[in-house]
């Protein structure tokens, strides 16, 4: 039983976007903590 | 005459330059710390995005960029797909942080816990697995150091895994655990950008219908969803990554060193945050065979396509990716592994009257020391990557049930978790030589999960809670 | 009479090189030599080195495969990786294989080593999904458990505070 093309692709674009969306979420919180100093 | 992806000198350059980077990062941070608690917990006070960021870091090592996609040129679509159900680990981990974090308040290391829990005997059991474990992590990581240097760049195995070790040695004796964290930060940053930006270029270039239609034509197998020993292996794996952090005080280090209320929130966005990045980086296997690349070994798939579609500056990218991957969790194993000597050997054992400053100085002298043994036990490339994690699997799955037991369930005496981890690693050792490495981690935790039930429906013990709050012991100058 | 000893010792030594010089001749007939793994395959993956016997350096070396001796059906080739002599193949499913490599010199002669068979045997299904289940059965107690454990405690957490 092979994977479908459309399951394979749907699956790496997938990942793809979700670990691009990371760098933006830890950027966002390390600004937050910045600002309300809580870093440490 | 081998044609590396790399001049010799430039990854030299790379090299320096980053260590150079890190050791005075870490020095400017470690001017903060002011007592044994600063260096080793950074002060008990991670805020969420650090925390959330090492925790993620942590767990993307050599494993997540050269085993991934090492499981899923051997494996397929399930060595990937299988890989990647490693970050249940944390994201399970992240109730019991929280339950860590208050049961423990005053707390330094898992092998604490597990003492005062169990009792001597399962924490003999308990230190001997991490010893083995956190050496089979460290030298892995310190010899996957030196075999990317020699793949990408053609320099000696043995300069590139002591300029590693050096380096990552260098910036946490510096700086501690707060060097540990805010190094993570930014190298997961490095990482979770560099593997997209490769799988992009893949896509963009190869094309992702191009990569499925020539896999079904010439390697079907990778596609199965029904591969057999890629089936084997899925559970096997999940047991395995559970163990490595359930008993591992890297991860308990973590989160004892964590903002309260930060703990659970941290973990379950870091293995979120975690769980596609095994799929992107074993994807770039799977754009080996039609581009006619069949490594020397399977361990090197990964660097070796990257560095081969992407040129001069596609090695760059891989070697910075790679370089950190192993920092993040290099200095996060060195860090957890001093303090579990300096905490439940030296100073709960040897020394119970030792000094804030003797403390801080033995840890420091530890991790010194932890770093020269790795690096001695580095010099001979013993096993591939995998084979020697593989082994691992045994000893770390039997922590399973009698930690996560040992956090909320007060039945559980110490003689049936210190057998449950003993029989448990020795069941998982047999099934791991007569059977096969698949077998090993699930094994080991189906045996220690039985003897923890017979140990709760045969105890009339009921543990409690307050034996765990030791205060704050630590004599001041 | 011990110059002539002397004479007899060098023929002696002379001839004994001759023939072990004559006896790897005549069991390899090329300079290249290609290994395998010697038990079945049940991975789909392995790795085959090739090694050389020649004085001159080969280059391009290439994997032949095929699913006959002849190399005549559904042949394949894979190069190896700059001048590596291992080379990894992956994602085989069951059969017989047949491998051999292919060099050339700097001439641009080619070469070609021995036919070594590879056989690849998967596990049976049964025994995969056999294991599937079991850990998924144990991990499945191990989720529910900490689940259910995790929220007795938040409860009886929040009746303290109403107490």
């Amino acid at each position: 039983m092979l994977i479908s093309e459309v399951a394979f692709e749907w699956m790496i674009s997938l990942a793809l976007v979700m670990t691009c969306a990371a760098p933006v979420l830890l950027l966002g919180l390390f600004i937050k903590d910045f600002i309300s100093k809580t870093i440490w | 005459m081998t044609e590396f992806a790399l001049e010799t000198s430039t990854g030299i350059t790379i090299i320096i330059l980053f260590g150079v980077f890190w050791v005075a990062f870490g020095y400017w941070l470690g001017r903060k710390n002011r007592s044994h608690e600063d260096f080793a917990l950074a002060g008990r006070n991670v805020g969420f995005a650090f925390a959330a960021a090492t925790a993620m870091a942590t767990w993307v090592t050599s494993n997540t960029t050269l085993v991934a996609p090492q499981l899923t040129y051997q494996f397929g679509i399930w060595g990937m797909i299988g890989y990647s159900f490693a970050a249940l680990g944390l994201i399970l981990f992240a109730p019991m942080a929280k339950r860590i974090k208050e049961l423990l308040p005053n707390g330094y290391t898992s092998g604490d816990f597990v003492r005062l829990r169990y009792g001597n005997l399962a924490w003999l059991v308990f230190i001997i697995i991490s010893v083995v474990y956190a050496f089979g992590w460290l030298i892995s990581l310190g010899m996957a150091g030196g075999i990317l240097l020699e793949s990408l760049s053609g320099l000696d195995y043995h300069i590139g895994m002591t300029t590693i070790l050096t380096i990552c040695v260098g910036y946490t004796l510096f700086g501690g655990m707060r060097a540990v964290i805010a190094t993570d930060f930014i190298q997961a940053l490095i990482i979770i950008v560099g593997v997209s930006f490769i799988a992009y270029w893949l896509i963009d270039n190869v094309g992702l219908s191009s990569i499925h239609s020539n896999l079904t034509a010439e390697h079907p197998q990778l596609l199965d969803l029904l591969f057999p020993a890629a089936v084997m292996f899925l559970f096997n794996n999940i047991f395995f990554g559970l163990g490595e952090i359930f008993h591992s005080n890297v991860w308990w280090s973590r989160a004892l060193s964590f903002k309260k209320n930060v703990a659970y929130k941290a973990y379950l966005t870091g293995g979120l945050l975690w769980l596609p990045i095994p799929i992107v980086t074993g994807f770039i296997a799977l754009a080996a065979p039609q581009l006619g690349i069949f490594p020397p070994s399977p361990d090197m798939i990964g660097p070796t396509v990257a560095a081969a579609v992407l040129g001069k500056a596609g090695a760059i990218v891989v070697f910075i990716i790679i370089f950190s991957a192993l920092a993040s969790s290099l200095d996060s194993l060195l860090a957890a592994t001093s303090d579990l000597v300096t905490q439940d050997i030296f100073h709960k054992r040897l020394k119970p009257k030792a000094s804030d400053k003797t403390l801080m100085r033995f840890n420091r002298s530890c991790i010194l020391g932890l770093g020269i043994l790795t690096w001695l036990l580095c010099l001979p490339r013993i096993a591939t990557l995998g084979a020697l994690l593989n082994f691992a699997g045994a000893f770390v799955a039997s922590t399973i049930w009698p930690i996560l037991l040992g956090l909320y369930q007060r039945r559980l005496t110490g003689g049936y978790a210190a057998a449950a981890m003993a029989f448990g690693t020795l069941f998982g050792m047999l099934g791991y030589f007569a059977i096969g490495f698949y077998v090993a981690a699930l094994t080991s935790c189906a045996v220690s999960g039985l003897i923890c039930l017979v140990g709760i429906i045969r105890s009339d013990k009921k543990f409690d809670w307050n034996q765990l709050d030791e205060g704050e012991q630590v004599h001041a100058d | 009479m011990t110059i002539q000893k002397n004479c007899f010792n060098y023929r002696y030594i002379l001839l004994v090189l001759c023939f072990l010089s004559v006896l790897p001749t005549t069991t390899l007939a090329s300079p290249l030599k290609l290994s395998g793994p010697d038990s079945v395959v049940k991975e789909g993956y392995f790795t085959v080195s090739v090694s050389t016997t020649a004085a001159a350096e080969l280059n391009r070396v290439t994997i032949e495969v095929a699913s006959d001796s002849e190399f005549s059906e559904n042949t394949k080739q894979f190069p190896a990786l700059g001048d590596f002599k291992d080379i990894s193949l992956t994602g085989f499913s069951n059969g017989s294989y047949y491998l051999r490599a292919r060099a050339e010199d700097a001439k641009n002669q080619t070469y070609l080593s021995n036919t070594i068979e590879i056989t690849v045997k998967h596990y049976p299904l049964w025994q995969a999904l056999t294991l599937f289940f079991i850990g998924l059965v144990i991990f499945i107690t191990l989720v529910a458990t900490l689940l259910l454990l995790h929220r007795q405690w938040i409860h009886s957490k929040h009746h303290k505070h109403h107490d």
